[in-house]
C-alpha cells in the first residue's frame, strides 16, 4: 500500500512529465512491472512500480509535469478494490483528457464505434501489438475495445492488417529517429507521411523540404519516439504557414511538447555549470598499450558468432569497474562536504544517440559482472537508449561515469564530472602509436585514458592509481 | 548470390539498425562506418543481422579495415549462395 511517486531519474532531475499510463485503475501490478512512461528533459523513460498491488487511483493525467516525489498513483493491497472495479469508470483520468485519436485518423467507413474512446493505455498497447484497433470488434461496455480484444486480435493476426497507407502509424515499420526529429522540428506528424523506406518506414527524405538551416549540424538532440506519436496533427502548407490538418481534433490537454533539444541543452548546461562552479577538477592522463587486450578480443571474436562477440568498449568498462573496486575513493558521491563511498560500482555509460545527443544510463553493480555479462548489459543499454525506451533502473544514480569516444572519435577526451560523483574516466579512439618497448621501437595499438577527479575528495594520486589499475587489467584480458 | 541481391539483404539488415540510412545515397567506395555514421555497436548489430539472414558470418578479418559498402556487398555476394 502506498503512493507511486515521480521518480528521480538522474541526479539533475527536478521535474518530469507523465506522458503515458500503461496501466488502468483496477489493474493488478507486480513489483518491477513497467506502469508508466515519464518524459524528462533528456529522454522518455519506462518506469517500474516498486511494490505489488492494485492500482487504486491514477492521480495525475498524461501530459502533466510535476516535481520529483509527487504522488502519481495510489497502489492498494492486492484484491482490495478489484471486485468493485470490474469495469473501468467512465471518467477515468487517463481516458478523459484524450479524445478518440485513432478513430479519427483512420479515415472512416469501418467500425469506428468500437474505438470511439480509446485510452492512451490501449492505444499504446495497440501500437505495441501492431494491431489496428479499427479492425477489431469491441466487447467492452458500449462496444469499447478492451485489453483482451487487442491481445486476442494480436494473437490471431500475426501480421499487421492492411491500414490506410497514408495514415499508417509508425510503430511497426518505423520511422527513423532522425526522420522523427526532423518531423518534430518541421511540425509534421510522421503518421501523415508516406514512407519510402522498408515496410513503409518514414525516412528523412520523405519529409517536406526543410525550412532552412543544417539540422545535422545542430547540437545535441534526442529521440522523441513516443512524444511524436502523441503530437497534434499538423502539416506545413506549401507557403510554409502552419495549417491545422484536422481542426476537428482537439489538442491534447497539456501544452505542446516543448522542444526537447533545447530542454536537453538546458539540463546539460545546468549540470555542467554546477560541476564547473563547485568541483575543483584535476586531470591525469595515460597512454595505455592495448595490444594484449586487442589480441585477446580478436581471438575470442574470430571463434564466436556475431551474437557472442565482445566490443572493445565492454573490455574498457570491465577494466574500469575492476579498477574502481581497487580505488574506492573515486567510486561514490560528494554529499554535504564529505565523500560517501558507494558499496557497488554502478557505472554510468555515456551513449551517443543516432542523429545526435547523449544519454548516460547506468550499468548497476558492474564490479560483479563478468566480461560477457558486461557486454550483454552494454548491448541492452545502447539498444534501449537508441530506441528511446530506457527504464528507470537504467537511470539509477551512477557512482562513476565512463565516456568512451569509440572507433570514430577523437584521440582523447577529458570529461566533466557529473555531480555528485567525484570522478569520470575518458577513453579516446584506439590509435596505433610508435612506442618504446623493451628498449626497442615498436608500433602498438594504444588508447589515451584520462581521469578527471574532484579535488575536494581526492588528488591526482588517486587518479593515477585508477589509471594504473585499468592498465593492469587490460594487460591481463583473460582474467577480465 | 548476385550483388544486387546482396545489396538488398544489407539494406534490409540496416533498416533494423539505422532506418534513416539510405544505401542509394551512400558512396560505395569510401569507409562505410564513417559514411553512414555507424559506431562499433551498430556494425556488430549489422554483422548479426547479416548472419541471421544469410548464414554468412562476416568477421573483422574478412574485410579490409576500414571497409566500404562496395567491399561488403562483394564479400556477401561471394560467400552467400
Amino acid at each position: 500500500m502506498g503512493d507511486f511517486t515521480m521518480p528521480s531519474l538522474g541526479a539533475d532531475m527536478e521535474r518530469g512529465t507523465l506522458s503515458e499510463w500503461l496501466v488502468a485503475e483496477g489493474d493488478e501490478v507486480r513489483k518491477g512491472q513497467i506502469v508508466a512512461v515519464i518524459e524528462t528533459d533528456k529522454s522518455d523513460v519506462e518506469v517500474e512500480v516498486f511494490e505489488s498491488g492494485v492500482v487504486a487511483e491514477l492521480l495525475v493525467a498524461p501530459g502533466t509535469e510535476v516535481e520529483v516525489g509527487t504522488p502519481l498513483a495510489r497502489i492498494g493491497s492486492p484484491g482490495a478494490s478489484r471486485a468493485g472495479n470490474a469495469e473501468p469508470p467512465a471518467d477515468e483520468p487517463s481516458t478523459a483528457p484524450e479524445p478518440a485519436r485513432i478513430a479519427t485518423v483512420s479515415g472512416g467507413g469501418r467500425r469506428g464505434h468500437a474505438t470511439a474512446i480509446l485510452s492512451p493505455i490501449l492505444r499504446q498497447l495497440a501500437d505495441t501489438l501492431r494491431v489496428d484497433p479499427d479492425s477489431i470488434d469491441g466487447t467492452g461496455p458500449g462496444g469499447r475495445l478492451t485489453r483482451a480484444d487487442l491481445e486476442g486480435a494480436a494473437a490471431t493476426e500475426p501480421t499487421h492488417p492492411p491500414t490506410s497507407p497514408t495514415r499508417l502509424r509508425s510503430a511497426g515499420g518505423g520511422s527513423s529517429p532522425y526522420a522523427r526529429r526532423l518531423a518534430a522540428e518541421l511540425g509534421v506528424d510522421v503518421a501523415d507521411v508516406s514512407g519510402s523506406g522498408l515496410g513503409g518506414a518514414v525516412r528523412a527524405r520523405d519529409l517536406p523540404e526543410r525550412a532552412s538551416g543544417d539540422v545535422g549540424a545542430e547540437s545535441a538532440q534526442i529521440l522523441r519516439q513516443r512524444s511524436e506519436a502523441d503530437a497534434p496533427d499538423e502539416v506545413i502548407g506549401a507557403d510554409g504557414a502552419d495549417e491545422p490538418a484536422e481542426p476537428a481534433e482537439p489538442a491534447p490537454p497539456s501544452a505542446p511538447k516543448k522542444d526537447r533539444s533545447a530542454a536537453m541543452r538546458q539540463a546539460i548546461a545546468r549540470l555542467m555549470t554546477t560541476a564547473n562552479r563547485e568541483i575543483p577538477h584535476y586531470h591525469v592522463l595515460s597512454t595505455l598499450d592495448v595490444h594484449d587486450a586487442v589480441a585477446w578480443l580478436d581471438h575470442h571474436n574470430a571463434s564466436h558468432p556475431p551474437a557472442e562477440r565482445i566490443l572493445p568498449a565492454a573490455v574498457l568498462l570491465r577494466a574500469t569497474a575492476l579498477a574502481a573496486t581497487q580505488v574506492p575513493e573515486l567510486n561514490g558521491w560528494w554529499e554535504d562536504d564529505a565523500f560517501v563511498p558507494s558499496p557497488t560500482v554502478d557505472l554510468g555509460v555515456a551513449v551517443s544517440l543516432r542523429g545526435g545527443g547523449v544519454v548516460t544510463p547506468t550499468i548497476a553493480d558492474a564490479g560483479s559482472l563478468t566480461l560477457v555479462e558486461t557486454m550483454e548489459a552494454l548491448r541492452g543499454l545502447v539498444a534501449r537508449a537508441r530506441r528511446g525506451n530506457l527504464r528507470s533502473a537504467d537511470l539509477a544514480n551512477a557512482s562513476l561515469t565512463v565516456t568512451n569516444l569509440g572507433e570514430q572519435g577523437a584521440e582523447e577526451v577529458i570529461g566533466v564530472i557529473h555531480p555528485p560523483q567525484v570522478a569520470i574516466v575518458g577513453f579516446g579512439r584506439p590509435v596505433d602509436r610508435v612506442v618504446a618497448l623493451d628498449g626497442m621501437v615498436a608500433v602498438r595499438p594504444t588508447i589515451r585514458a584520462t581521469v578527471s577527479g574532484d579535488h575536494r575528495a581526492t588528488d591526482g594520486h588517486a587518479g593515477s592509481l585508477l589509471l594504473a589499475a585499468i592498465a593492469k587489467a587490460l594487460d591481463h584480458p583473460a582474467v577480465l | 548470390m548476385q550483388p544486387d541481391a546482396a545489396r538488398q539483404v544489407i539494406a534490409a539488415a540496416l533498416a533494423e539498425i539505422a532506418p534513416e540510412v539510405d544505401l542509394d545515397e551512400i558512396d560505395g567506395t569510401v569507409p562505410f562506418a564513417a559514411e553512414a555514421d555507424l559506431d562499433s555497436m551498430d556494425l556488430l548489430s549489422l554483422a548479426e543481422e547479416l548472419h541471421a539472414r544469410t548464414g554468412v558470418d562476416i568477421g573483422d578479418g574478412d574485410l579490409p579495415s576500414p571497409w566500404s559498402l562496395d567491399q561488403l556487398v562483394a564479400e556477401l555476394a561471394r560467400r552467400a549462395d
